[in-house]
């Protein structure tokens, strides 16, 4: 079926079970479906906009209220809405980041923390994992003393990753921050896989800055995502314009500059605004993720030869596995290859999967009903032995 | 704006359903669109069917329906067919 021209209607939620890594917490509630039928219009939430012309400001639909509830909901005093994740990285790069200022980062960041601190001409600096591929306090301190000592400069800036996207694996992120803190570095809590399937208080943990992803982990579409800040922040990253253009004379109101102005303006912001209640209950339910989730990851290393390379057991629903002494064997000699694999999962029903990879490969359980997570376990477990590899 | 420019201007979108009754004369100072009910049937038969797409994810990948699911199945497409009949006597009477 088409939706138009030569788009085919997208239904690999309503005909599979998706385990994608990064498209599990993204799927979008009823609610956030229906808002979107009604707001799929260009600029659909400036019906109401009046003096002073600001998206938070927007009292129908409750714009400003929902920028309020996001603020409280992660703990933190100030918060806006912005097109991804990235984009919040980029705001608070800008407002502190200046040319040739090394900036942390950890050897688990996100690619696009790396290109916001490079767009301001900033040097990233990475604090190295551990073996077992976490970040700890004790490397931070070390990398802070190093930079000091090379650089003769304090990092303005510290991007540390709640969850990281490699690993799925849970940082212990308020003592790294005490650390950064120790030495008047800010630190930038990247909840990209964490704010809105799981618990985050911004202030528990201790962080300066707090960035969601709406389309990663809040139910809403793409691109979407949150800012949220401590108060004493609020002024220097959310600073007004103070431009006056020099021959018409024209100045801008209290347009945010490191916003652009108005951020989200159609089904990202109401899409994310819809399921916000539904996201804010759904954190406390956070165990029956991990439950499912575990119960995944205990049918694959039944699988002899098969590796959890994350950390166990599970912190997060996002899993990476290594099956290179297991399905990869079997792909070796199977007439599909490494093709065998998806194709096997997609004959149960189960995608998500990069078609090809039977090396290492990631998967994500958020959201499957516990049905659904119990289908999974045992189809990984029919396909080993339908393949000769031996399941204890 | 006239009477007689808001008449042209209802007709002039197409849709046989949308009249309008003009309240006022010199001024016109509101609007009541007749058709209100054909709006929110389709808005409420895109809700039901939406709600019907989640049911087909929550079950996917073989779509075996529990007894409380068939429930909730079963009124959804009573409640989308009142909906398609608000429609019928609203666009087609």
């Amino acid at each position: 079926m088409k939706c138009a021209g030569n788009i085919e209607v997208r239904d690999v939620e309503e005909s599979s079970i998706n385990i994608d890594p990064i498209q599990a917490g993204g799927r979008l509630t009823p609610e956030a479906m229906k808002a979107i039928i009604a707001y799929g219009d260009g600029y659909s939430v400036c019906d109401n906009c009046r003096k002073p012309f600001r998206l938070d400001y927007i009292r129908t639909p409750p714009i400003d209220v929902f920028h309020r509830d996001l603020a409280r909901f992660l703990n933190l005093d100030v918060a806006r809405v912005v097109p991804g994740a990235r984009r919040g990285f980029q705001a608070v790069a800008g407002t502190y980041v200046g040319k040739g200022d090394p900036v942390l980062v950890t050897a688990l960041s996100h690619y696009t923390e790396i290109l916001a601190i490079e767009g301001c001409g900033g040097i990233p600096r990475e604090i190295p994992r551990s073996r077992d591929n976490l970040i700890t306090p004790d490397a931070t301190a070390e990398k802070i003393e190093e930079v000091i000592r090379e650089t003769g400069k304090t990092p303005p800036l510290l991007f540390l990753d709640h969850v990281d996207y490699a690993y799925g694996n849970l940082h212990p992120v308020a003592e790294i921050t005490k650390v950064a803190h120790g030495y008047d570095i800010p630190v930038l809590l990247n909840g990209a896989y964490t704010v809105g399937i799981m618990p985050v208080d911004g202030r528990e943990i201790g962080a300066d800055f707090v960035v969601g992803s709406g389309h990663k982990s809040m139910a809403a579409p793409a691109p979407s995502g949150v800012l949220a800040v401590r108060q004493e922040r609020a002024g220097e990253v959310f600073r007004t314009t103070s431009a006056r253009t020099d021959v018409t004379g024209r100045t801008f109101g209290i347009k945010e500059v490191e916003m652009m102005g108005c951020t989200l303006m159609g089904v990202t912001l109401l899409g994310m605004m819809a399921s916000f209640p539904a996201v804010r209950e759904r954190v406390n339910h956070w165990d029956r993720e991990l439950s499912n989730a575990q119960r995944v990851v205990d049918a694959l290393r039944r699988i002899e030869g098969t590796v959890i390379q994350s950390q166990y057991p599970r912190a997060h629903t996002l899993t990476r596995v290594d099956t290179t002494r297991s399905f990869d064997l079997v792909a070796e000699k199977h007439k599909k290859k490494g093709f065998f694999f998806s194709s096997s999962l997609k004959a149960k029903g189960i995608v998500g999967i990069i078609p090809g990879a039977t090396k290492v490969w990631k998967f994500n359980t958020y959201g499957l009903t516990d049905a659904q997570a119990g289908y999974v376990a045992e189809a990984f477990l029919e396909i080993a032995r339908e393949n000769g590899l031996s399941v204890s | 704006m006239s009477q007689k420019d808001l008449t042209v201007q209802g007709e002039c979108v197409g849709v046989q359903s949308i009249r309008y009754l003009i309240v006022g004369f010199s001024h016109i100072s509101m609007v009541i669109l007749v058709s209100k009910p054909a709006i929110d049937a389709v808005f409420g038969a895109m809700f039901i069917l939406t709600d019907i797409r989640v049911l087909l994810r929550k079950t996917a990948p073989h779509h075996v329906l529990d007894p409380a699911q068939k429930g909730e199945a079963e009124a959804l497409l009573a409640g989308l067919e009142k909906q398609v009949e608000v429609l019928r006597r609203e666009l087609l009477a």
